[in-house]
C-alpha cells in the first residue's frame, strides 16, 4: 500500500513532462511548416515564368498525376458499372413491356387476319347467295367431320327445321361442295364430291362433253382429286379446262363450278380413260357453306326434294286430213335435223360424197318451232 | 362417378376427334383417337365393357358425323370386344398393349380400304404407306392412353394392380 501511494505522484509528473515535451515538438513542427510555406510561395510566385509552371508546381503535379489518374480510372469504372446495372434494369423492364405489347399486337393482328379471311369467305358466300338466290340458299357452318381419311363427310348446323332436305346441293363461293346425305332436326350430314361414294354428273365447259365424276381416297392431306369417267372424246380435253355440273343427275343445278382438269389419263382401253379433276373448293378448310334449298310440292302436298327434270314434249303433230301421205322420217343425215355441235369436226359424220365433189357442210341447227331450246328437249 | 368415367371419356374422345382436331390438325397421319381409346378401354375393362363402349363410340360417330349408319358401330364394337379378350388372356404379357392396337388398327385399315374398293374406289400404293404411319401413330397414342386410363379408371383387373 505505501508503494502505490509513491507511484501515483510519479506517474503524474511523468505525464506532465511528456506533455510538455510533445507540445515543444509541435511548436517546432509548426514553425518549420510555416517556413516551408513561405519558401514554396516564393518559388511559386517569384520564380514563375509567364505561361509556364514553376519548377515546384511541375514537381508537385508530376508526383500527384499518377495518383489522380488511378483514382479517376477507378471512379470511372465504378460509375460505368453502376450505370450499366441501372441501364440493364431499365432495358429489361422496357423489353418486357415491349414483349407483352408485341404479343398483344400479334394476337390482334392474327385476329384481324382471321376476321379478314372470314370476311372474304363470307363475301364470296354472299356473292354465291346472290347468284343462286332463286334456289333459296341458306347459310350453314361446318361443325364436325367424319374421323379418318376414307370418307369425306361432314356435319353442318342446319336441319329440317331450316328447310334442309336430302340431296340438296351444298356450295361455297368457290364451287360445289357436295350434297345433303342425311338430315336431322338441326343438323345434316353432307357428302362431299371428293368422297369415293360420290358421283356427280359433270361436263367440260369448253367442249361440253359430259361425264361422271367420282371422288378418290385421299393419299395426302394437300390435294384432293377426283376422276371423271365416261367422256366421249378424251383427246379434246386439255389440263386447265373447267369442269361444271351438267344437271343430268337431277341433284346439282347446272353450271356449278366443280373444278379444273389436272391431267388426262389415256388408256388403251377406251372404257378406262379418265381425267383427273382438281376441285375448286379447298375441302381441308371448308368452314361455311350454302345449302341450295329447292323444293317442289306435288299434288298431295308432300315436299319432294329437288325435282328431276322431266322431258318437255315437242310440238305435237297436227293430224292430217288423210289425203296427204305423211312425210317419211328423215334417215338421210343430209336432211336438216338438229345435231349437237362438236368442237372438233368428226370425220365419221361427214357423209361420203362422190369423188371430186366437196363435202356438204354440217347443217345449221334449227330451232324447234315451239320456241323451246334444243337443250331443253330431253331425248332418249 | 368412376362408373360414368368411361362414358365421359368416350364422349370426350368423339367430340375432340370430330369437332376439335379437324380444325387444328389437317393431316393424313393423324391417329384415330376414339378407336385407339376404345381399344385401350377394352384392354383395361374387359370384353363386355369394351364391346359396350365400342358400340357407344361407333354409334355416336355414325349418328353425328358418318355414314352409313352402323359401319363404325360394328367396327368399334368388334375392336372393343377383341381388345377385351386380349386384355384378359394376355394380361401379364409385356407386349399386349403394343400388339393389340397394331393388330386392330391394321384390321380397321384393311376393312376400310376393302369397303371403299368394293364401292368403286381406285387404290394406290401410297395408301399403304399412309396406313402404316397411322398405325404407328395410333400405337404410340395407345400407350399414352393406356397409362392415363389406368390412372383414371383404376380397373379391378389391371396389370399394374398389386397382387
Amino acid at each position: 500500500m505505501p508503494q502505490k501511494k509513491k507511484t501515483k505522484p510519479n506517474a503524474k509528473v511523468a505525464k506532465t513532462a511528456k506533455r510538455q515535451k510533445s507540445s515543444r515538438w509541435g511548436r517546432i513542427a509548426f514553425a518549420l511548416l510555416v517556413v516551408m510555406t513561405v519558401i514554396a510561395l516564393g518559388f511559386f510566385l517569384v520564380l514563375r515564368e509567364e505561361g509556364q509552371q514553376s519548377v515546384a508546381e511541375n514537381a508537385v503535379g508530376t508526383v500527384f498525376q499518377p495518383v489522380e489518374n488511378a483514382l479517376s480510372t477507378v471512379t470511372r469504372g465504378i460509375r460505368g458499372i453502376i450505370n450499366g446495372a441501372r441501364d440493364y434494369w431499365t432495358i429489361s423492364e422496357n423489353y418486357q413491356v415491349a414483349q407483352q405489347e408485341n404479343m398483344k399486337l400479334r394476337m390482334q393482328l392474327e385476329a384481324l387476319e382471321e376476321a379478314q379471311q372470314e370476311n372474304k369467305r363470307l363475301n364470296e358466300l354472299l356473292d354465291a347467295k346472290t347468284l343462286y338466290s332463286s334456289s333459296d340458299p341458306v347459310f350453314a357452318r361446318v361443325i364436325g367431320r367424319d374421323p379418318g381419311v376414307w370418307f369425306e363427310t361432314f356435319t353442318i348446323d342446319r336441319g329440317t327445321k331450316d328447310g334442309v332436305g336430302i340431296n340438296m346441293a351444298v356450295i361455297t363461293g368457290d364451287g360445289l361442295v357436295g350434297r345433303i346425305l342425311e338430315v336431322g332436326l338441326n343438323y345434316s350430314k353432307v357428302m362431299s364430291v371428293i368422297d369415293t361414294r360420290s358421283s356427280v354428273a359433270c361436263l367440260i365447259e369448253r367442249t361440253r362433253d359430259n361425264g361422271v365424276m367420282h371422288g378418290e381416297i385421299a393419299s395426302d392431306s394437300v390435294t384432293d382429286e377426283c376422276n371423271m369417267y365416261y367422256l366421249p372424246k378424251i383427246n379434246d380435253i386439255i389440263p386447265g379446262d373447267v369442269v361444271l355440273t351438267s344437271g343430268m343427275d337431277g341433284i346439282f343445278p347446272k353450271g356449278l363450278t366443280v373444278g379444273t382438269v389436272k391431267a388426262v389419263a389415256r388408256q388403251s382401253d377406251l372404257s378406262d380413260q379418265y381425267i383427273v379433276v382438281a376441285p375448286s373448293v379447298d375441302f381441308l378448310h371448308v368452314e361455311e357453306v350454302l345449302v341450295l334449298r329447292e323444293e317442289t310440292e306435288d299434288e298431295e302436298g308432300s315436299h319432294a326434294v329437288l325435282h328431276t327434270p322431266t322431258p318437255r314434249p315437242t310440238a305435237e303433230p297436227t293430224p292430217g286430213t288423210g289425203e296427204e301421205e305423211p312425210e317419211p322420217t328423215p334417215d338421210d343425215p343430209n336432211e336438216q335435223t338438229w345435231t349437237r355441235p362438236s368442237a372438233m369436226p368428226d370425220t365419221d359424220e361427214i357423209p361420203e360424197t362422190e369423188s371430186g365433189a366437196e363435202p356438204t357442210p354440217t347443217p345449221a341447227p334449227s330451232i324447234d318451232p315451239s320456241g323451246l331450246k334444243p337443250e331443253d328437249i330431253w331425248t332418249t | 362417378m368412376r362408373r360414368f368415367l368411361p362414358t365421359i371419356l368416350v364422349v370426350l374422345m368423339v367430340m375432340i376427334e370430330c369437332s376439335v382436331l379437324p380444325v387444328l390438325v389437317v393431316s393424313w397421319a393423324c391417329p384415330m383417337i376414339t378407336f385407339t381409346g376404345v381399344i385401350v378401354l377394352g384392354l383395361l375393362l374387359g370384353r363386355s365393357r369394351g364391346l359396350f363402349y365400342g358400340m357407344m363410340a361407333g354409334l355416336l360417330i355414325d349418328i353425328l358425323f358418318a355414314t352409313p349408319l352402323g359401319y363404325n358401330a360394328v367396327l368399334y364394337l368388334l375392336a372393343g370386344y377383341a381388345a377385351g379378350i386380349a386384355g384378359r388372356r394376355f394380361q401379364r404379357h409385356l407386349l399386349t398393349p403394343v400388339v393389340t392396337p397394331v393388330v386392330l388398327l391394321s384390321m380397321f385399315e384393311m376393312v376400310s380400304v376393302g369397303y371403299l374398293y368394293l364401292a368403286g374406289a381406285t387404290l394406290n400404293t401410297i395408301l399403304l404407306r399412309n396406313a402404316l404411319v397411322r398405325i404407328a401413330a395410333g400405337t404410340v397414342l395407345g400407350q399414352a392412353l393406356y397409362l392415363l386410363f389406368n390412372l383414371l379408371l383404376k380397373p379391378v383387373w389391371s396389370r399394374f394392380a398389386a397382387k
